[in-house]
């Protein structure tokens, strides 16, 4: 018998938010990181999810420069507040307010007791590098998981990759997200802007979302999600330091780390107000290949490496989001990775390059899978082809890389640009969630068919595959006039026995020519 | 040997029995306290410095009595032994500034002047600051409003730390007066009215924390006039105004109230209550003392100021 033995999952955090001009940090008054998190059993998964709270004040050269001539006082150069005085808030002192979404899914067998579930900052400080710079670091803890998986082991008799797991589970990664310029000036009040939980929900409305705009990917199969929610706003990566076997992909990220980046920083954020048409990036998605190393680029790689392969492997992905000051552009991204489908996007114009990519922008969500990665290459669908051409001609020439490209530069140039970049997003979204499959056979079976499905099985000539989560009030007729098939298409892609669909279900949409 | 057949050798002291063994007994010449010292370096120190302060300031010191060969201590198996007047009444504070600040402001005068690398000084290894929020951080037994007032007051304490930087940085000198720790008012003994000052057996220390600590106890005890008076007097002696005092004020911005609270978090020796009533008054007396200090400090500066122009 298996014995499960208490674990937690590890992971640091490290955090630049960059001030605007004017509104440099003299120093901060006050700090906190604070976790809000709800723990919900779905299925077979638990979700933990929440954010963590950061909070808290600084004073910048202009307060002080404010307090003007008392500033040659000795008195006022030296006198602190009291105890009492720095548990209240203080007029006068920017504020910072941020959230990190975090959106875990565990397996239900990796859970002892909801009860045990904790997420604990075990670490939280900072640091002013220079006076435009906050540097923040934690260590983030979730508590009450067994790293003991009986029936896995028992089922799929990989002991090789449970002991990859179970070690994986104590393992600490390193986290690393860059903001810049997503300081928000609200008079003296300075908001670091990352999508707030409500806005989160926001996005997953749809009555708010842009359709085209709005980017989903989720992969799930049975042990195995990547989802990704709207637009993203922060390159996302994740190495797992498994040796690879199949995918020449490489990633270039250090073994072991996760690094996460705003969209803000390479994108200032130049409006206050997020338009609906703002949320559009494109989200691309790309691929997943199993048993591999899930690597997501960040948003600068992205750039110089368009179309570019990065591995995705994942039996642990932490995807982290972090609410951008670029409201416009918030994005939910979930991985869940543990089972890897490979998928590969492919342009037309770069159907050649066979190196495996997952870029997406995403925020300071951080996801982990938990489960081990069994058999995974039997899942592995051999580099899916994702043809897409969601949009008329002119714009299929873009590669979503490009898209990406454009949008990581300025936000002005990009809105200008948006029209295009909505056009030509890519959405790969691959999902065996279908109804609980639990046994590999079915996985198997569900990799071989959306192969097959992709490689024009039925001489339709796919360019991309989208992946759409059903809201309340959608119908596959909405579906399908949505994206512009014929619910046969669905049906016939999705294995449906009838047009009937339900909330959560993950439909997916091929595009045909 | 027995100590008091010894003594009763080496001394001029007869009639001798045991008060509490091996520490105080009683003399035809009244009480006499017996320190064993196992560092020569350190007992000679203290011979010295006893006997200058005594002789510059004028304040009986609990000096070492001399052997009838004119010996501040002899030698006993556990090393070395000293024999001291031992008085109990305690001398007051309130009112008796001017005696306190003169032997204050000459140990510091003689502690800035004979400053020299010794190699008992107590050189403090102190905690950066940001390992003891670390050790925050990790204590998990601790309410959370408990922990959010440390974490909360860790930035304040954060910016005291900055502030003492900024101070010393601006000073030229990194002379520090040597004393020996303040610890109580209870070292301060009468005799006839006047202050007799046990210095006892303790490793002296570079910098300004005994006067802080002194200051504080002090301005917690008698209030802010009091205080103000003591720092006049001190001042007769030892100059606080230019370097000296800010590094005093320097002294008084370190933290050190946040680290002894989350030490005492740690170790738990107290109630938690008790140990947060006590980092709220003494942050609190830090923070009044250091506005009346850099006041103080202010004044003289602005006097002198005015008397330029005059």
């Amino acid at each position: 018998m298996t014995q499960d033995h208490p674990s937690k999952l590890s992971f640091s955090i490290e955090e630049s938010v960059w001030l605007n001009k004017g509104q440099e940090v003299d120093e901060i008054v006050s700090l906190s990181l604070d976790p809000e998190i709800t723990v919900q059993e779905q299925g077979d998964y638990v979700l933990i999810r929440g954010c963590l709270k950061l909070t808290g004040e600084y004073r910048t050269s202009k307060s002080n420069v404010s307090e003007g001539d008392n500033e040659e006082l000795l008195a006022s150069q030296v006198a602190f507040r009291s105890i009492e005085e720095v548990m209240v808030t203080e007029d006068g002192l920017g504020q910072i307010r941020h959230n990190f979404p975090i959106d875990v899914t565990i397996p239900q067998e990796r859970i002892n007791s909801l009860d045990d579930i904790y997420v604990i900052i075990n670490s939280f400080d900072y640091d002013l590098p220079e006076r435009g710079c906050i540097q923040l670091t934690a260590d983030v803890s979730i508590t009450g998981m067994s790293s003991g998986n009986s029936k896995r082991e028992e089922t799929d008799k990989v002991m090789e990759s449970t002991e990859i797991e179970q070690e994986e589970i104590e393992r600490t990664f390193h986290y690393e997200a860059y903001h810049q310029e997503q300081i928000e000036e609200a008079d003296e009040e300075i908001i670091a802007q990352f999508p707030t939980e409500s806005e989160n929900d926001e996005i997953e409305t749809v009555e708010d979302r842009d359709e085209e705009n709005n980017v989903e990917l989720t992969i799930e199969n049975e042990e195995t999600v990547i989802q990704d929610g709207k637009a993203p706003s922060i390159a996302f990566g994740v190495v797992k330091d498994r040796p690879t076997n199949q995918d020449s992909a490489i990633s270039q990220e250090p073994i072991g780390m996760l690094k996460i980046f705003t969209g803000n920083q390479i994108k200032p954020r130049t409006e206050a107000n997020p338009q609906p048409e703002a949320r559009a990036e494109a989200n691309e998605a790309e691929l997943i290949n199993a048993d591999q190393i899930i690597a997501a680029k960040p948003q600068s790689a992205a750039r110089t490496e368009a179309n570019e392969a990065e591995l995705i492997n994942a039996d642990q992905i932490i995807a982290a989001k972090p609410q951008s000051a670029a409201r416009t552009e918030a994005n939910k991204a979930e991985l869940y990775v543990d089972q890897l489908i490979a998928a590969k996007p492919q342009s037309e114009a770069q159907t050649d390059r066979n190196q495996i990519e997952l870029n997406t922008q995403i925020g300071t969500e951080v996801t982990q899978q938990l489960e081990v990665i069994n058999k995974t290459n039997e899942l592995v669908a051999e580099d899916f082809l994702v043809k897409a051409n969601p949009q008329p001609q002119a714009r299929n020439e873009v590669v979503a890389n490009e898209v990406l490209e454009a949008k990581l530069k300025s936000q002005p140039k990009a809105r200008n640009e948006e029209p295009v970049v909505e056009a030509k997003k890519q959405e790969p979204e691959l999902s065996n969630k279908a109804e609980g499959i639990k046994t590999k056979t079915p996985r198997e079976e569900n990799a071989l068919y959306l192969t097959k499905m992709l490689t024009k099985e039925d001489g339709e000539h796919f360019k991309k595959l989208k992946i759409c989560i059903i809201r309340e009030n959608e119908t596959l007729e909405t579906i399908a006039s949505r994206y512009k098939v014929t619910q046969s298409i669905l049906i016939k892609a999705n294995r449906l026995n009838d047009a009937n669909i339900q909330v959560g279900q993950i439909l997916y949409i091929p595009v045909t020519q | 040997m027995d100590m008091l057949r010894q003594i009763m050798s080496e001394y001029e002291l007869s009639d001798l029995n045991w008060i509490i063994k091996d520490q105080i007994f009683l003399s035809e010449s009244g009480k006499k306290r017996i320190r064993i010292w196992n560092d020569k370096q350190l007992l000679e120190w203290h011979v010295k410095w006893r006997d200058e302060i005594s002789r510059q300031s004028g304040i009986l010191l609990d000096r070492m009595i001399r052997t009838k060969a004119g010996e501040p201590f002899i030698i006993c198996t556990n090393g070395w032994a000293t024999i001291h007047d031992e008085i109990e009444a305690e001398f007051p504070t309130q009112g008796k500034e001017v005696e306190w600040g003169r032997l204050f402001g000459t140990a510091l005068a003689y502690g800035l002047k004979h400053n020299d690398p010794c190699p008992n000084i107590k050189n403090k290894q102190e905690i950066p600051l940001k390992a003891v929020k670390q050790s925050l951080d990790q204590l998990t037994h601790i309410d959370s409003m408990t922990k959010l007032i440390l974490e909360r007051s860790y930035f304040e304490a954060q910016r005291r730390n900055h502030q003492a930087m900024k101070l010393s940085e601006h000073i030229q000198t990194n002379k520090l007066p040597i004393l020996l720790p303040f610890n109580s008012f209870t070292n301060a003994k009468e005799v006839f009215f006047h202050l007799f000052w046990v210095s006892g057996e303790d490793q002296p220390v570079r910098g300004y924390e005994p006067i802080r600590n002194l200051l504080e106890k002090w301005f917690e005890k008698n209030g802010e006039g009091s205080t103000l008076r003591l720092l006049e007097t001190i001042n007769n002696f030892y100059s606080l105004k230019e370097e000296q005092g800010s590094l005093l004020l320097a002294q008084l911005l370190i933290p050190y109230e946040f680290k002894r609270t989350v030490t005492q978090l740690w170790t738990q020796e107290k109630e938690t209550v008790q140990i947060m009533d006590e980092y709220f008054k003494s942050w609190e007396i830090t923070r009044k003392l250091v506005l009346l200090l850099s006041d103080w400090l202010e004044k003289d500066r602005e006097k002198a100021v005015a008397d330029a122009y005059q």
